[in-house]
């Protein structure tokens, strides 16, 4: 025979991860009701709540749900109880991605606070290794980056990096994958009802397609009711991101041209970039800016979302001065340079463990939920 | 008892002799203000004119001072002593219209005509007939005279519990005497068994410590309170005010004037749940966790089974509203004494009233308590206890695991499966059943308070918090209905001033709600009486004894005036000063019968004074009509209102009745409890008398009204009257 047992410390540790008030909900499901994103069959998150308060950590892990909401916090506002169902629906989604993420101790590290000095500490040991090898001196003239670390360097680095994080990332992928049920799908139980916008029906790829086009239309993001901010400050710095990587590709395919990189505001890697930039800047100001407002109603979040929403900020508005100060041929831009490093080495390298990897499990979850055939709703173009 | 019979009679004549010394004078007061010169005020100085009234006078604003004076200076001028006032409704000025001495009517002009009728031929009839009626009424009155007794103001106080200590030290601080009488070797009850308790004051959050300890020694150092613990009560005989008590098989004996019942509860037998595992040593009940909490408890988990053997037809089927927040307490405390442990609580609903949703949000809160709706479907005590659980918030039907299971049993009243007449206790002792009473009243009507569902003392605690069918006698705490230790102090303290009122009241001659302070108690013509015993039967409150032959004796002092035997009694013996047979009958024959060529029907309305009365004041407020062929006749309850007045209308020529009661059944609303459900009864003679005389059943008609259905009264009247209509005119006109 099967018990169920309650666990108070893994309810503990939703609390700390940002449900601190998970107990309060009386289950009422008024969460469920409003939710503009929930199903009607096993609607989140009402069911979720009473599994956090239970502290059934096995039925939390593999629950695909969590990552269909979209956390506009429509269910924390209306909540009679103050139990704020999107924040521990986000708070689930953080010990999801620390559970799965790959190696687990560096994931511990992102969940606890006292750590955040040795997160920063990496970069710039790395940065002091590097400058101990190549030596560290300031040019002199004209600002250009290239003179003080040259951009191979950087590239150079940006692909280790890039390597690794995308390992980890599959690992993670695949732990989630498995505990989700992914491998047991068997064929009756596929998605039929995926609708692409051509014949194209159930099987993983066009789950896969079906909920990349969603993401990138963001339309889910859109039925939001209670902070219709997250849908145009999400889209910002995800598009922002896009231009971005798209600016770095453009640089990149120049460096491979053996082009000098001090490029001028007209070029087109500089239009995607700064455009990329002031998006992202945008987006992520906004969203701090509304956290902090409403943080009653809908709650201000955990340490592990101000991580990541505080790094982000620091690479955007690091990125602008940065610009800003080249252009003015100040020699202070080269020491924000390095703070900028440093901010996008921790966005980016231990993107695996932190809430950056939302994008990856999210993305997962979702084709996860089209492709057994819980998620029913068509996808449009 | 014989003896006493006389002495009231002898009183009674006294009585007769000192008014027969005063010459009776009428004297009519016509009110013109408030729209009620809108009638044809000449017209009805001349009505008070052919009855012959010797003094007759009109003012623009009888209620001013001037007004009152223009009365006062013609009862000490004049001699007028009967004062029929054509004004405003009773209902209102009636501490400006009080004239000490005299006996005093008010014809309501201005509710009862002008504000709900429009201003034609037939409301001028109207007017007149109240008028008439009204001259008659008052001149049929006489004034009451106080009934001047011993009275005891002691309280003797029923159970030494929470709510018994708590009425005795409320009786006690408020200056009277207190006998407190408890079973038990000690005082205290069940409070004194439990080691913490729910939360008690703001902000309701937290466990608290109760010390009982405290409040008994309060009650032993208090001079006023008189302890008779491991006692039981023989016999209680008499009435408010002079109730002789006696203990131990007469070993103690004193008086009381009131009593509050505080008995309070106990458990559902738990045996009854064997179901729910009940029987093995680690499913045991909420009491039984009292007692191993209070020990120091250490289970590493516990699970709580809600409405054990509540709300279930095969068990209680009521809700006992404090075992939840008991299960909150109990989980919390677990919790406290080792805080490694898991608590599972599973609830049908979670039922935390008023402030203590605080306490279930505090308890919430902790991350060992695991909570959901279910059905706990089996508890397997075959190695380990194993609870399933169907129908939970978890989305599945689950097995749990645990050390303990507490089931959150229920409360039931003291009072329950104690006969309450002497014919249970009969049947009890034929079966061999051993029973033993509570009160043992020297009642006619039984040994104990009258029981309503669920085997609750009657307290229809909305309309009337206290009050039971047994005048003087007040239930308080779980033994009138399950509630907490906070609840029951502040129920005890309410009943506790109940009871002294009634004390007071009592000494002043007069009797408790709803007639508070009436000093007007029946006056009975015993020679007529031909023993049907009817009134003993259909008295509400019992206040009426029988000798062997049923000759009827009333205990004045445990009457509340409602009338009941008044209506009862076949032969019309029983009257008040201010309300009797003759008075009745002189206002029916003073309305005016048109002859059936006419089309004016007539229609006589008994309007209870406690509902339907203020209704009717009330919609004339809201200024709504109704018809102006009905003459309104307030009478102190539907139980009062006599068949034979029925007939008397009817053989009259007048078209139809209609009486307007409270509502009767499990949730009543009448006021003398049985009141119009007496009336409804009665119908079936009616219905005999209509026969008799060749009349359709549709014109007498009995309707339910409850004092806010102000709107819907007009209505009800008017319907009615359409329904006479409809009725050829009544065949006895112009007899």
């Amino acid at each position: 025979m099967e018990y169920v047992e309650g666990d108070p410390k893994f309810v503990r540790r939703i609390m700390d991860a940002g449900g601190g008030t998970l107990k309060k909900c009386f289950q009422c499901a008024t969460c469920s009701v409003v939710c503009p994103l929930s199903p009607d069959e096993n609607p989140f998150p009402r069911k979720e709540m009473i599994w956090a308060q239970w502290g059934l950590k096995e039925k939390l892990m593999a629950d695909s749900d969590v990552w269909l909401c979209h956390q506009c916090n429509d269910c924390s506002s209306y909540c009679p109880r103050g139990a704020k169902p999107g924040e521990v629906l986000g708070a689930l989604r953080n010990i999801q991605i620390s559970q799965y993420s790959f190696p687990g101790f560096l994931a511990q590290a992102f969940t606890t606070p006292r750590y955040i000095w040795a997160i920063y500490a990496l970069p710039i040991l790395l940065l002091a290794a590097y400058f101990s090898i190549f030596g560290f001196h300031i040019p002199e003239g004209e600002v250009h980056f290239s003179h003080f670390i040259p951009h191979q360097h950087v590239e150079l680095a940006g692909m280790i990096m890039g390597g690794y994080i995308g390992i980890a990332i599959l690992v993670g992928l695949y732990r989630f994958w498995t505990a989700m049920g992914g491998h047991e799908i068997r064929a009756k139980e596929k998605s039929e009802f995926v609708d692409v916008g051509t014949q194209v029906k159930g099987g993983f790829i066009p789950s896969l397609i079906a909920t990349i086009i969603e993401i990138l239309t963001h339309n889910r993001f859109g039925k939001c009711g209670e902070s219709k901010y997250r849908y145009f400050a999400h889209l910002g710095i995800f598009y922002g991101f896009i231009l971005i990587f798209i600016g770095t590709n453009i640089a990149f395919a120049y460096l491979l041209m053996g082009r000098e990189l001090n490029l001028p505001l007209t070029d087109p890697a500089k239009i995607f970039g700064n455009i990329g930039f002031i998006l992202l800047f945008g987006g992520a100001s906004w969203v701090i800016y509304e956290r902090v407002v409403k943080r009653d109603t809908i709650g201000i979040g955990g340490y592990f979302d101000w991580l990541f929403l505080g790094t982000l900020w620091l690479v955007a508005f690091s990125g602008i001065v940065l610009e800003a100060l080249r252009f003015a041929n100040s020699i202070a831009a080269y020491w924000i340079y390095l703070v900028h490093l440093v901010v996008v080495f921790v966005l980016l390298a231990y993107a695996p463990y932190s809430k950056f990897a939302h994008l990856a499990y999210r993305t997962i979850a979702m084709t996860y939920a089209k492709y057994s055939g819980k998620d029913t709703e068509k996808t449009q173009l | 008892m014989a003896e006493e019979a006389e002495k009231m009679e002898v009183k009674e004549e006294e009585v007769k002799e000192e008014e027969e010394k005063v010459e009776p004078k009428l004297g009519v007061y016509i009110c013109t203000g408030c729209d009620i010169d809108k009638l044809d005020i000449e017209k009805l100085v001349t009505v008070a004119e052919e009855e012959k009234a010797p003094v007759i006078k009109t003012h623009p604003a009888l209620c001013g001072k001037e007004g009152v004076e223009l009365i006062k200076s013609d009862i000490a001028n004049e001699g007028v002593n009967q004062i029929a006032i054509a004004a405003c409704s009773p209902r209102v000025k009636w501490d400006i219209f009080d004239f000490g001495g005299c006996c005093v009517d008010r014809i309501n002009l201005r509710e009862g005509v002008v504000w709900t009728h429009d201003i034609d031929e037939h409301t001028q009839e109207l007017a007149e007939d109240l008028l008439r009626m009204g001259i008659g009424k008052v001149q049929k009155m006489e004034v009451p005279v106080a009934l001047e007794e011993e009275i005891d103001k002691s309280i003797l106080v029923v159970g030494g519990g929470i709510s018994g200590i708590t009425a005795a030290l409320a009786v006690a601080n408020a200056g009277y005497d207190v006998n407190l009488v408890e079973k038990a070797d000690s005082l205290g009850g069940w409070a004194a068994k439990f080691s913490k308790v729910t939360p008690q004051s703001s902000p309701f959050r937290e466990v608290e410590d109760f010390n009982i300890q405290e409040k008994i020694d309060e009650v032993n150092a208090n001079p006023r309170i008189s302890v008779y613990t491991s006692s039981k009560i023989d016999k209680i005989e008499g009435q408010p005010g002079q109730f002789n008590v006696s203990l131990n098989d007469g070993a103690v004996e004193f008086k009381a004037g009131a009593i509050v019942l505080a008995t309070g509860w106990k458990p559902y037998d738990a045996s009854k749940l064997e179901e729910l595992g009940y029987g093995n040593p680690n499913v045991i009940t909420n009491l039984q966790m009292e007692e191993v909490l209070s020990n120091g408890f250490k289970a590493d988990s516990v699970a709580f089974i809600q409405c054990a053997g509540q709300r279930d037809e095969n068990h209680l089927p009521y809700c006992s509203s404090i075992c939840c927040m008991v299960t909150l307490k109990q989980a919390k405390l677990i919790r406290q004494q080792n805080p490694d442990s898991k608590v599972y609580i599973f609830y049908d609903h979670m039922r935390t009233p008023g402030l203590f949703e605080e306490f279930y949000r505090a308890v919430q809160d902790d991350e060992g308590i695991f909570l959901t709706k279910g059905n706990v479907k089996k508890v397997d005590i075959n190695g380990g206890v194993v609870l399933e659980v169907e129908d939970t918030l978890l989305g599945e039907n689950i097995n749990v695991k645990v050390d303990k299971v507490v089931l959150a049993t229920g409360m039931i009243s003291s009072m329950e499966g104690v006969p309450t007449t002497k014919e249970e206790q009969a049947e009890l002792a034929e079966k061999g059943i051993e029973f033993e009473n509570i009160l043992n009243l020297d009642y006619r009507q039984g040994p104990e308070l009258p029981l309503l569902k669920y085997g609750f003392p009657d307290s229809n605690f909305i309309c009337f918090p206290y009050e039971t069918r047994r005048t003087g006698i007040y239930a308080a705490g779980c033994v009138r209905q399950p509630m907490g230790i906070k609840a029951s102090m502040d129920d005890a303290t309410g009943a506790a001033l109940k009871a002294v009122q009634c004390v007071e009241l009592i000494s002043e001659g007069g009797t408790t709600f709803p007639r508070s302070g009436d000093i007007d108690f029946p006056d009975v013509f015993l020679q007529r009486c031909t023993q049907c015993k009817r009134c003993t039967e259909e008295c509400p409150f019992g206040a009426i004894n029988e000798d062997e032959k049923g000759t009827p004796f009333y205990n004045p002092m445990r009457c509340r005036r409602c009338g009941t035997c008044f209506g009862a009694c076949p032969e019309r013996i029983v009257s008040f000063k201010g309300y009797s047979v003759d008075m009745v009958s002189t206002m029916l024959k003073a309305v005016s019968v048109p002859g059936p060529e006419e089309e004016k029907p007539r229609i006589i309305a008994f309007v209870c004074e406690n509902d339907a009365y203020p209704a009717l004041d009330m919609s004339a407020m809201h200024k709504l009509k109704y018809s102006p062929f009905v003459r309104i006749i307030p009478v102190r309850c539907l139980g009062s209102v006599n068949t034979v007045f029925i007939a008397d209308t009817l053989s009259k020529g007048i078209d139809g009745v209609l009486m307007l009661g409270c509502k009767y059944g499990d949730d009543y609303q009448c006021h003398f409890v049985r009141g119009s459900e007496l009336a409804n009864e009665r119908m079936g003679k009616v219905q005999e008398t209509l026969d008799r005389l060749m009349l359709e059943s549709d014109r007498v008609q009995v309707k339910e009204v409850a004092i806010t259905e102000y709107d819907k009264v007009p209505e009800i009247i008017n319907e009615f009257v359409e329904t006479i209509k409809e009725l050829e005119p009544n065949p006895y006109k112009g007899f």
